[in-house]
C-alpha cells in the first residue's frame, strides 16, 4: 500500500484533516483508486459532491488514469465559483 | 499574499483589500490607447436572500497557475503587447468590497474589452476558488459552481510524485 495526503476545499473543507489526513491505496494506484477509497468513506451529500469534484496537484488537474506515488499530496476540488 | 509579477502581468491572490489605483497604473503604457477596469463586488442580495458577507477560499498554487494560463490565452488572442492586472481576494469580505479586479491595457479599446470579458468568464469556470455566503439570518452556505473535471483534456497515465509533478 502507499499513502496519499488528501486536502479538501470549498464545501468539502470540513473533511480536511479527517483521520490523520492520509488515505491508503494499493501500490501503483491511480487517481481513480484514490477517488474510490474516498468515496467509500463518505456518505450522503458529500459522496454525491465527490462525483463532481476534480483531483489536482499544485500545478494541474489530474486525470483519473494518472499514477500516484507514496507521499503525494492530492487536492480534492469541488465545483468552483470564483469572481 | 501570493503573486506573479513581470513587465506585462500582475497577478495576486490576497487577503488584503484591493488597491484598484495601483493595479490600473500597472497596466498603463504610452503605446496603449485603452485600458479597462473590471471590478467584481460583493452584493447584498442573492436569489432574494439578504447577504451580509462572502468568504472566499482558493487552492492558491493552482489558482495562480490557472490565472497565468488564462492571461496567456488572452494575450495570444488579442495581442502580445497587452498588459494585465488580475487580483482576487480571499477571506471574509463585507458587502461592497471588491472580490476581483481585472485591469487590461491594450493599443485599442476593442481588445481591452474582449480580453477583460474573456478573463472573468474563464476565471469563474476554471480557477479553484470557492465562495461561502453569510446571510443576515445567521446561516451560511457554500455556493455551487462549475465542475473542473470537464476541463481536463489530458489523456492521463502520468506518474505524480511526492512533489506533485
Amino acid at each position: 500500500m502507499i499513502r496519499v495526503r488528501v486536502r479538501f476545499f470549498g464545501s468539502l473543507r470540513k473533511l480536511e484533516g479527517r483521520g490523520d489526513g492520509w488515505t491508503e491505496i494499493p501500490e501503483s494506484g491511480k487517481v481513480s483508486d484514490l477517488r474510490q477509497a474516498i468515496t467509500c468513506s463518505l456518505e450522503g451529500p458529500d459522496r454525491e459532491l465527490l462525483k463532481d469534484s476534480a483531483f489536482a496537484s499544485e500545478s494541474r488537474i489530474l486525470h483519473l488514469e494518472d499514477f500516484l506515488t507514496d507521499g503525494t499530496t492530492v487536492a480534492v476540488l469541488p465545483p468552483v465559483c470564483g469572481g | 499574499m501570493e503573486k506573479i509579477r513581470n513587465n506585462d502581468l500582475w497577478i495576486e491572490i490576497s487577503d488584503a483589500p484591493v488597491d484598484a489605483g495601483a493595479a490600473t497604473a500597472m497596466v498603463g503604457d504610452l503605446t496603449h490607447g485603452a485600458s479597462t477596469l473590471f471590478l467584481g463586488v460583493v452584493r447584498n442580495l442573492n436569489h432574494g436572500r439578504p447577504v451580509e458577507a462572502v468568504s472566499y477560499e482558493a487552492y492558491t498554487p493552482l489558482a495562480l497557475g490557472t490565472f497565468s494560463q488564462i492571461c496567456s490565452e488572452a494575450k495570444t488572442k488579442w495581442g502580445p503587447t497587452m498588459k494585465i492586472g488580475l487580483i482576487h481576494r480571499i477571506g471574509r469580505l463585507q458587502v461592497g468590497e471588491i472580490s476581483v479586479l481585472i485591469a487590461v491595457g491594450t493599443p485599442h479599446r476593442d481588445e481591452a474589452y474582449q480580453a477583460s470579458r474573456y478573463i472573468i468568464e474563464e476565471l469563474k469556470t476554471r480557477a479553484p476558488i470557492w465562495k461561502k455566503e453569510h446571510y443576515h439570518d445567521g446561516e451560511s452556505e457554500w455556493l455551487r459552481g462549475h465542475a473542473l473535471c470537464s476541463h481536463s483534456s489530458d489523456p492521463g497515465g502520468r506518474t505524480i510524485d511526492s512533489d506533485g509533478h
